[in-house]
This record gives C-alpha cells, sequence and structure tokens, in this order.
C-alpha cells in the first residue's frame, strides 16, 4: 500500500479540530480589521506611513481615497469585444533529452452585440535556441538559464505581448476590454531585485514595452480598457495599512510577516479579500489604490500599477491596472462593468479569460506527447538522446 | 430535407469536412454550428471517386469531451440571445454528422457499394441536390445498406430519406412503390417493421 | 387478351420450384395479377433450352412472413398493401408443363409437333401467357380436317380439333344438365360434317339436332338441316309432330314387329321390369316362332287361356308369360310399330348414310320416352353394325370401305351400364372402335353409370361440368394427370365451356365452347349455298323463320 489511509484520516481528523479553533481566532480578527478601516483615517495613515516606513517589515500601498468607499454601477453595456490571453508551458525538465521549453498562448475574442462572433486561438512557441534559453550577461558572460521563475515571467511578457497584437488587430469601434490572468506586478521576479540584467529583460523590454504599445492604442480611444484579474487574491496590502494605523502595539514588527509573536489586539493573518467580502455587496467595486511599492516598482516607469477590488457573484476579486487607466474615471467606470459582465457571463469568473486559458492549458497527455514528440525527431535526424537514469527509472516500474 | 431553402444555402459551399472515416460510417463535422442537412439527407465527399452516405444522427456537443455544457437560459428571452451573450458557444460547440457510406460514383458511373477505400480524414463534405439525390436513387440497392448497417434507428433514417427525396420528385407514388418494393424484399420475414416504414413513407 | 397486364410480353412470373409431376410454381411478378389468372390458362414458359408449354392448374396466396399469414399484420394502407403485393404477398400458380415447343437455340428446326413434356424448365425460367401462334403450334390451326370448337379460356385464338383423328375413336362430351352438352354436340356434328370425314346417324332423341333446338337465351337455335339442308336428312318416327314443328321429313321411319329380337328386348329388362325367367322365356319364345315371327304371334295371343297354353307347352310359368306378355304388348302400341308388314327404314337409314348425308332420327312425340328411344336405337344401331360388319369384310376383297359412320345417342348411359353394356351392340361398338367404321359419340350427364370399361376406351372426352364427385372420377378415371385436372373441371363454368382431352389433342385444353345459335355463329361455318344463306339473312331482318 503506497499510502496508508487509517493513519492519515486520523491526522486529518486532528487538523480539522485545530481549524476550527483558528477560526474563531480568525473571525474575531476580522471583526477587528473591519473595525480598523471603520475608524481610518488618511491623513493620519498617511503621516505614520511617513514616520515609520523604514521600522515596516511590510509594505504598504498608498491610499488616496477612503478605502471603506463603494462604487456600483448601472452602466449595462451589451455591445462590445473582449480579448483575453492565458499561457502556460513546459518546463525545461533536466532529465529530458534535450533543453527547450515551450509556451503556449491561448487567446479569445468575444465580440459580443448584433454581430456576436468568438475567435480562438492557441499558439505554442518553442524556444530551444540557445540564446533564447539564456539571460546572457555581456559584462561577465555569465548565463543564467530561464526557468522557474524566469520562464514564468517570460510567460507573462508573451502574454502581454499577445494581448498587444489583439488589441492592435481590433476595431476601435466598440467598446473593448483587455484581460490578462494573475498580476501584472511580475512578483515572481522578487528575488531577483538586485539582477540588473534579468529585470531590464523582462520588465523594461519585456513588460513596460508592451505596456507602452498597449497605453498608445488605448489612450487613442476613449472606450478601451485594459485589466488584470485576479481571483481568489491572496493579498494583504490594505490589511497592512490598516495594520499601520490600528496596530497598538509600540512595535509594529508583529504579524504573519513580523519578527516578534503577533500582539493580541493585531489584525495579521486577514487577507483582503476576507476584508472587502463585507464590504462590498456584489457589483461593488472598491475604490482604486496604488499597489505597494517595491524593489521592482520602479522599472515600471509611468505605468504605476494600481488594483482595486470587486465583489463578483459574492466573491472578491482583484484587479490590477496601470495607472492611466486607474486615474481614469470614466475609464475606471467602463472596466467596472465590463468586467461585470464578464464574469456574469462566466458564472463568476471572465468568460473570456476562461476561454483562453482553456486555449492555453497543456494537459500531461500533452506534455507527454511533446517529450515523444521532440524523441522522434531528434532520433530521426540521428542526434544521440541523453537521458539521466533517473529518468529510465521513473519509465520503467518493476517489481 | 433538401428543401429549396437549402438549396440556396448551400449551393456549392461544403457543409463541413470528413473527421473520422471508415468504409461503412464517416463523422463529418460541420463547419458552422448548427448548419447541417437533415437526418436521411445524402451527402458526398471525396473528388476522384465521390463517396455518397446518408446522414443517419446528428449531434451538437462540446468540442471538449472534458467541458460539460452547462444551462446558460436562465435569464435569457431566446435562446438566440444566449448565443449572442455568448459568442464563445460557436466555437465551443460543434455540429457533426454520423453517416453511413451507401455507394461512390467512378467515372460517372454510380455504384450502390461500399468503396474499396474510403474518404480521407478532412475531406469536404457537400450537400447532395435533389437532381443528384435522385440520381443516385434511380435503384435503391443502396436500401440493402442501409438496411444492415447495425443502427438502431435506421428506419427513421430510411424514412426521412425516401419522404424527402422521393416525395420532393416529379412522380413521386412510382418512385415509392419502387422503393417500397426493395424494402419488402429486403424485410420479406419482418413485416412488421416493413408496415410501419411504409406506412410513414406513404405519403 | 382478357388478361390486363401492361407488360409487354404478357409476362406472368418466374419458376420458383416444383417438380414434373406436382407441376411448376411460378411467382407472379406482377402482384395485380392474381385475380386475373385463371385455372385452365394456357402459359409458355422459356426454359434455357427448351420452350414449354403449360396449363395453370392452381393458384395461391404466399407470404414471405409468416405474421402474415397469423393475421398479426394489419394495415388499411393502400400504399402498403401495394407494395407488399407481389414482394411479401404474392400470388403464386401451379404450371403443369405439357409439351415442349421446340428448342429455343434452333427455332428453325422446330419440332414438327409438340412433344409430350418430358423435363421441366430451369428455375428462374420466365413464364408468360400463351401466344396465339403457341397455341396454333400445339393444336393446328383452322382448316380442312381441324375444326375449330372454341377459344381456349381467356384467349381469342381459335381452338381446332383434328375431325379425322378425332373419328377414327368413340368420343363422349359429358356434363351436368345445361353445361351445353347439345350445344357442342352440334358443333362436333357439323365438324364432321363439314370435313366430310365420317357419316352421322344422330338419335335425336329430344329433336333439338335436325330442325330447331332450344336454347335458353334466344328461345331456338337452328337444327343441321336447316343450316346444311343438302347435306343432312331428318328421318321421322312421327310424322305429325315433325309437321306441326313446320318439317317435312325425309323419311318416315317404321319398323316391323318381325324386326324385333331378343337383343332388343333384353336391353329394355330394367324398363320393362322383366325378370330374368321372362326374358329367358323371351329367348325360348324367339326358338319357338322363329326369330321373324316370334313377337307378332305372341302378342297375337288373345286370352288368358292360350297364353297359359303355349306356358304350358314351353314349359314356363302361366304368370311369367302372362306378365311378359302385358309388358311387350307396350311396344305394340308404338304408332312406329306396324303389326302387319315388315319396313326398309334401317335399309333407307343406311343407304343415305353411304351416300354422305347424316341422318337426323326425330323421337317426335316420343321424345321422352325411353323405351322408344332404348327400342329404336339398339334396333337401328345393332342392325347398321351387322351392316357394317358385313360391308367391310366384303370390302376387303373389293378394297372399297364404307363410309364410317358415327353414331350420337344422348342419355348413353341407358345403353352402356355396366350390366348390360357387355350385352348390347353398344359395348361392341365402343369397344371395336373403328374395326369396322362404326364409332359413337356418346353424350351424357351421369358418366358414373357408364361402363368403366367403356369410358376407358373413349378416344376424346369433352367434359362440362360436373359436380359430383362419381361423375368426376368417371370422366378422369385412367387419364393422366387427373389430379390436376379434377381442379379444372370442378372450376368450369356452367355453361359453354369444356375440359377437352384424349386421343385427339396433344394436351388437355379448357375451351369456350364456340358460340352457336346468332347469324354470326351460323356464318361463321361458311355457308355459301344460296337457299341457306336467304333464311339466314331473313331471320335476321325480321327476327323470324
Ligand atoms: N356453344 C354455345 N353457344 C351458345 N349458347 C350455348 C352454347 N353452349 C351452351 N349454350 C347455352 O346453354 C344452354 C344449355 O345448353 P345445352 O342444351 O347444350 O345443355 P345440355 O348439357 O345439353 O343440357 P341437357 O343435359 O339438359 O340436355 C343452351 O340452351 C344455350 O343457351
Ligand atoms: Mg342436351
Amino acid at each position: 500500500m503506497s499510502l496508508n489511509l487509517l493513519k492519515t484520516a486520523k491526522q486529518i481528523d486532528v487538523m480539522a479540530t485545530n481549524i476550527s479553533g483558528r477560526q474563531n481566532v480568525h473571525l474575531e480578527k476580522i471583526k477587528k480589521a473591519i473595525n480598523a478601516i471603520n475608524q481610518f483615517s488618511i491623513e493620519n495613515f498617511k503621516q505614520l506611513k511617513n514616520e515609520k516606513s523604514n521600522e515596516l517589515s511590510f509594505v504598504v500601498p498608498t491610499i488616496v481615497e477612503h478605502p471603506k468607499n463603494r462604487y456600483s454601477t448601472t452602466n449595462k453595456i451589451y455591445e462590445y469585444c473582449v480579448m483575453a490571453v492565458d499561457g502556460s508551458q513546459i518546463e525545461m525538465d533536466r532529465h529530458a533529452p534535450t533543453t527547450c521549453f515551450l509556451i503556449n498562448i491561448g487567446t479569445c475574442t468575444l465580440k459580443y452585440g448584433n454581430a456576436a462572433k468568438s475567435i480562438f486561438s492557441s499558439t505554442p512557441i518553442l524556444y530551444a535556441k540557445n540564446d533564447e534559453l539564456v539571460i546572457k550577461n555581456e559584462l561577465n558572460y555569465s548565463e543564467r538559464l530561464i526557468e522557474g521563475d524566469l520562464l514564468a515571467a517570460k510567460r507573462s511578457v508573451d502574454e502581454i505581448k499577445f494581448l498587444g497584437k489583439l488589441l492592435k488587430k481590433s476595431s476601435a469601434q466598440l467598446p473593448r476590454i483587455c484581460l490578462l490572468d494573475g498580476s501584472l506586478q511580475m512578483i515572481s521576479l522578487k528575488g531577483y531585485y538586485n539582477d540588473e540584467i534579468v529585470l531590464h529583460e523582462f520588465i523594461e523590454s519585456g513588460m513596460v514595452t508592451e505596456l507602452n504599445k498597449i497605453k498608445s492604442i488605448i489612450t487613442e480611444s476613449t472606450n478601451t480598457v485594459f485589466a488584470s484579474y485576479i481571483s481568489y487574491p491572496n493579498s494583504t496590502d490594505i490589511i497592512n495599512a490598516l495594520k499601520l494605523t490600528s496596530c497598538q502595539s509600540e512595535s509594529i514588527k508583529c504579524g504573519r510577516f513580523g519578527n516578534e509573536q503577533s500582539c493580541s489586539e493585531c489584525i495579521g493573518g486577514v487577507l483582503d479579500r476576507e476584508l472587502f467580502s463585507t464590504i462590498l455587496s456584489p457589483g461593488e467595486r472598491s475604490s482604486v489604490f496604488y499597489a505597494s511599492e517595491n524593489s521592482l516598482s520602479e522599472y515600471y516607469q509611468d505605468h504605476r500599477i494600481m488594483f482595486f477590488y470587486i465583489n463578483v457573484n459574492n466573491e472578491i476579486a482583484r484587479i490590477e491596472i496601470p495607472q492611466w487607466i486607474g486615474e481614469n474615471s470614466k475609464l475606471l467606470e467602463l472596466l467596472h462593468s465590463l468586467i461585470l459582465d464578464q464574469c456574469a457571463k462566466g458564472k463568476g469568473y471572465p468568460v473570456s479569460l476562461m476561454e483562453a486559458h482553456e486555449q492555453a492549458v497543456i494537459t500531461n497527455a500533452d506534455r507527454k506527447t511533446f517529450i515523444t514528440m521532440i524523441e522522434k525527431t531528434l532520433h530521426h535526424q540521428n542526434i544521440p538522446i541523453y537521458t539521466s537514469m533517473k529518468n529510465h527509472s521513473k519509465n520503467l516500474r518493476w517489481l | 430535407m433538401i428543401n429549396k431553402n437549402q438549396e440556396e444555402k448551400y449551393p456549392k459551399s461544403p457543409i463541413g469536412e470528413v473527421i473520422e472515416t471508415s468504409a461503412f460510417n464517416l463523422t463529418i463535422q460541420c463547419h458552422k454550428l448548427y448548419e447541417s442537412p437533415a437526418i436521411g439527407s445524402l451527402i458526398k465527399c471525396g473528388t476522384e471517386t465521390i463517396v455518397y452516405s446518408v446522414i443517419s444522427n446528428i449531434k451538437t456537443q462540446s468540442l471538449d469531451t472534458t467541458r460539460t455544457t452547462i444551462a446558460l437560459a436562465q435569464n435569457a428571452f431566446s435562446v438566440e440571445d444566449v448565443y449572442q451573450e455568448n459568442p464563445q458557444l460557436q466555437n465551443l460547440l460543434s455540429t457533426s454528422l454520423n453517416t453511413i457510406v451507401v455507394g461512390y460514383k467512378q467515372n460517372t458511373h454510380i455504384n450502390h457499394e461500399i468503396p474499396s477505400i474510403p474518404p480521407k480524414i478532412h475531406d469536404l463534405t457537400y450537400c447532395c441536390t435533389l437532381e443528384e439525390t435522385l440520381e443516385f436513387s434511380q435503384t435503391f440497392g443502396f436500401l440493402r445498406i442501409l438496411r444492415s448497417s447495425n443502427n438502431a434507428h435506421i428506419d427513421d433514417v430510411i424514412v426521412s430519406f425516401l419522404r424527402s427525396t422521393l416525395g420532393n420528385s416529379k412522380n413521386p407514388s412510382q418512385l415509392l412503390l419502387r422503393a417500397g418494393q426493395e424494402l419488402a424484399r429486403l424485410l420479406k420475414d419482418d413485416t412488421q417493421r416493413l408496415t410501419q416504414i411504409l406506412e410513414r413513407v406513404s405519403l | 387478351m382478357t388478361m390486363n397486364i401492361d407488360n409487354n410480353e404478357s409476362s406472368l412470373g418466374i419458376v420458383i420450384s416444383g417438380s414434373l409431376s406436382e407441376g411448376i410454381r411460378v411467382r407472379l411478378t406482377n402482384p395485380t395479377t392474381v385475380e386475373l389468372v385463371k385455372v385452365g390458362t394456357f402459359v409458355s414458359i422459356n426454359g434455357e433450352n427448351l420452350k414449354f408449354f403449360g396449363v395453370i392448374t392452381d393458384i395461391s396466396l404466399g407470404a414471405s412472413d409468416h405474421n402474415i399469414e397469423y393475421g398479426s399484420i394489419e394495415s388499411s394502407n393502400t400504399f402498403v398493401k401495394e407494395v407488399m403485393s407481389g414482394t411479401t404477398t404474392f400470388g403464386e400458380i401451379i404450371v403443369h408443363p405439357m409439351l415442349t415447343l421446340y428448342n429455343t437455340e434452333d427455332i428453325d428446326t422446330a419440332f414438327e409437333k409438340p412433344l409430350p413434356a418430358k423435363t421441366i424448365p430451369n428455375h428462374f425460367a420466365k413464364v408468360s401467357s400463351a401466344t396465339e401462334q403457341d397455341i396454333e403450334r400445339v393444336f393446328g390451326s383452322e382448316s380442312d380436317n381441324v375444326f375449330w370448337v372454341g377459344h381456349p379460356l381467356d384467349m381469342e385464338s381459335k381452338l381446332c380439333l383434328n375431325i379425322k383423328e378425332l373419328v377414327t375413336r368413340t368420343n363422349g362430351v359429358f356434363g351436368k344438365s345445361g353445361t351445353g352438352k347439345t350445344f357442342l354436340t352440334r358443333l362436333l356434328l357439323i365438324g364432321i360434317l363439314q370435313s366430310d370425314s365420317a357419316s352421322n346417324l344422330i338419335f335425336d332423341m329430344a329433336n333439338e339436332y335436325g330442325w330447331r333446338g332450344y336454347s335458353e337465351n334466344i328461345n331456338e337455335v337452328k337444327g343441321l338441316k336447316q343450316l346444311f339442308p343438302s347435306k343432312v336428312a331428318v328421318f321421322s318416327l312421327d310424322e305429325t309432330n315433325s309437321k306441326k314443328r313446320g318439317l317435312t321429313p325425309d323419311y318416315v321411319v317404321k319398323f316391323g314387329l318381325e324386326e324385333i329380337e331378343y337383343g332388343d328386348i333384353a336391353i329394355l329388362k330394367d324398363l320393362l321390369n322383366l325378370t330374368d325367367l321372362a326374358l329367358d322365356a323371351v329367348y325360348v319364345l324367339e326358338h319357338h316362332y322363329g326369330r321373324k315371327n316370334w313377337l307378332k304371334m305372341f302378342l297375337s295371343l288373345q286370352g288368358r287361356d292360350s297364353i297359359s297354353n303355349i306356358a304350358e307347352k314351353l314349359n314356363f310359368h302361366e304368370g311369367t308369360l302372362i306378365s311378359l306378355h302385358n309388358r311387350l304388348s307396350r311396344i305394340h302400341r308404338f304408332n312406329f310399330i306396324d303389326k302387319t308388314q315388315s319396313h326398309q327404314s334401317v335399309e333407307k337409314i343406311l343407304e343415305y348414310l353411304q351416300r354422305g348425308i347424316h341422318v337426323v332420327l326425330e323421337f317426335g312425340r316420343y321424345e321422352h320416352n325411353a323405351l322408344a328411344y332404348i327400342l329404336v336405337t339398339n334396333l337401328i344401331t345393332r342392325r347398321i353394325h351387322q351392316k357394317y360388319v358385313e360391308l367391310t369384310e366384303t370390302s376387303f376383297t373389293k378394297n372399297k370401305k364404307p363410309k364410317p359412320i358415327v353414331i350420337t345417342i344422348e342419355e348413353a348411359h341407358r345403353f352402356l351400364t355396366p350390366s348390360i353394356a357387355p350385352k348390347t351392340i353398344f359395348g361392341t361398338i365402343a369397344r371395336e372402335m373403328r374395326k369396322y367404321n362404326v364409332t359413337l359419340l356418346i353424350v351424357d350427364q351421369r358418366p358414373s353409370s357408364i361402363d368403366g370399361e367403356i369410358m376407358s376406351q373413349i378416344g376424346t372426352k369433352f367434359a362440362c361440368l360436373l359436380d359430383n364427385e362419381k361423375d368426376v372420377d368417371a370422366v378422369l378415371t385412367g387419364v393422366h394427370g387427373s389430379r390436376k385436372l379434377r381442379s379444372v373441371l370442378a372450376s368450369l363454368d356452367s355453361k359453354q365451356q369444356a375440359l377437352i382431352f384424349g386421343h385427339s389433342l396433344p394436351m388437355p385444353v379448357v375451351i369456350k365452347t364456340r358460340e352457336y345459335g346468332t347469324p354470326e355463329s351460323y356464318r361463321s361455318f361458311g355457308i355459301s349455298n344460296k337457299q341457306d344463306q336467304i333464311e339466314i339473312d331473313r331471320e335476321e331482318l325480321f327476327g323470324e323463320n
């Protein structure tokens, strides 16, 4: 027997009692967070932020509007076009016969209204050339293999590149919305904050270049919006802000990210969405915030990332946008209603993103076929195939 | 049914293409959702050897077998609304046809037999015009192939074919009689079944 | 052709199974034909090598699915019925191949004569209604020796008989009352007359043949004398009656008592209700008084005493002779019996017959008198036969055969019952066949009463409808394929149809008897005699005669 289910079941029982115990504590914390937001004052926050920013073990957003503000929209748009892009990748497997990786970009364009129509696409891009597979440092001749977090970043860039292309091709007659899945902040690059070459490659010449293109199209028209959609966000920007204003403890270095034990009053551990689910009614969005500054922020140039929360179908989603959208109330309103419409059509998740995902997704079977295809091709061209013994043992199971 | 309306709809453009092929049965995927000829219609595909088959089933379903379709019309006024609100359905759903191969044409000669080589995958498929269908059904040997197909609803297919094709011909009663007699020979020991078919075919 | 089949070749169907003995099963291709096909119809079958000629002997309905027979399939839909008939449900006929007409590979050297079928056609051979040419090939076409008696069932072609062939044997016309025996016989007599292959002697018991016959439809039809006055002589037993009917007989027949012999009485045994002892007495009396005088003498005995005298003398019981005397007196009372002198009637008849004149003997008022009929018929026939035996025997030396004669007797069973046939002249003639150039034309409605041996001697039988089993048996006994003919016989129309089979035909055939009695029918005999024609025309014009 590979897994002793009897023993596992006992452990699950124990876990469940712990959870219910923790839940009560957590609910208390949420109540405190609500309390905190009720007493929140922007002035106070700004002051505290200035004073203590150096002491903080966490980052806080820039808040220009009271976080308790709620916005709803009655603007219902029937005729519009949505473009969504999602991607997936086949990671370079160290045991694979050759080094390469594959990014598959799925797109979905849906046109609503009289001439309703849909266009899907799925475009696989194989990266196999040597200079595609690494980031070179011209100064010290070192190379970084694109894998893991770097591959994720690479994928993000490819995704927004495709979205830009879709947008460019589309007609400006109808309202348009461009959607990405996930965060606009390339958080996967956090670990590389001091690698100038990587950040330049992915953010400056990658993401920012594409954002520039999109921005130029959007600023030309008056009815095009662009956003990134994060469902089930685990972000705590607003909670962090509340911690700053509400924590009684002398030292603010507490909570989940702190070094010391959280104080009894502390709201650390609560998520933004938990808080906003008590504030926002279905269809409502929060006010817009500037994302917390971090080491990558400066690379974004004039595409500072803003965000808001929105209640779709009793779930809180986080929408990230560049500032040139977030600071434009008209576009914000358009975005708000289009996001709601997309989510309504997709039963709680933007239907366009869902379809883009479906186009992008690579199943396990596809992955295996991909490897086999590579092997076959190489074999046909009489290129020796190297696979490690470990992979052999994975392929063969013996008794 | 090949009516005027549809003849105009499918003048010479293909209705779809072969996505599954065998000597006896074909699966045709329609190029447009829901745009298929009716059950019992004669369709053709192939270039050198034209293979004729009769539509035995029309299916519209999710292209991705792992994704199920769900109800979407709760708040819609009509089914058209649903499709307008959800244009992605056009891409997610597809209409496909199951057909029974009933004959082929080689050098202008029509044979009511299984072709020795089945059509190719992606062969373009066309709906036969009434004239073509009547040319094909000058004799009724193909009914033997239809009858022996292991389709549980083959009788309905036969009825649809006869009704729509022969019913629209110039001398329906004479053709129907001949077709009926062919059926009677084929079903000589199953009069119950024969009677049921004939009663439904009779005009 | 009455069969309404739009198919050009009047194709009926194809052979699906069968045997030579049981017949061939033919599946009808055209579903609508079942009701149009009739038993007894001729068909031709195109085998691989041989063309067959046959007759439909049975018709049946078949179904490929038993559910139809069980009645579990029901549809009022006419289309369903239309489709199923001929496919799921179909008609079947049984055809008996009788003859092979020719070799299909070599039609030019077609068989001179159709040959009896000794094999059967292949599976799927095509069966079609026989054409006129087929019929002609089988039965011959109308000519001198061949006489048109009617039409094969449901066909317009003429069915002809070879009369020369026919008269070489004793023939029979059978059928229950009113089925057309007399009409058919009259036609046969005309055929014999026209072919001149024999002289007819007709015992016209009911006065139907010579002068004015009766028809149920048009009251009166012409007799032979009216149509062929120069070739026919009417002899009468009853001049008064003949004259009443507008005829002056060519000869009034009378007999002297001395012409009656033992044999003439013996045949009347049942009619006169004579005991065996009484017959013995006749025999003894004939010896006692001499052949010429016995009856005259016996009947002249007056009073009981004289009879008992002779009884004593001859050693007979007195009562036997008294009752014999009583009964024989009935003969005595017939007008045509001359008690005083002898007559040359038989000689006269013979003379006419030898000249080729056909003699009709009318019975006048005795038309329903069996005693007179049997007595006279027997008397004449016996003596004619006697003469013929002499003539024929001398002809060998003179090399001149007497003219063949055909003696027509209605109610023939009266002369041919098993008990008397062996003893009477008719039995003798029937058995002798044409040895002495005398043959019979037997007309009877009760063939079962006729001695089986005689029946088996009959050359060609003309059977009209018979419904009595025994009669059917009697007619068909000893005939090849009688079982199939039986159903044909039983399905004949009640009038003017006959099944003909036997010696003069290559195969049995059902005919619709040639029409007789209309002006056209008379004309069809090709009468050229001016006087005859005038009479016919007059009748046609004024509806009188
Ligand atoms: N060939 C014929 N042409 C015209 N009528 C006919 C013919 N044959 C029979 N009939 C009709 O059928 C009737 C009966 O025919 P016919 O007198 O010959 O019968 P039958 O058998 O001699 O009867 P029976 O036994 O009483 O003497 C005739 O009166 C006539 O109306
Ligand atoms: Mg009569």
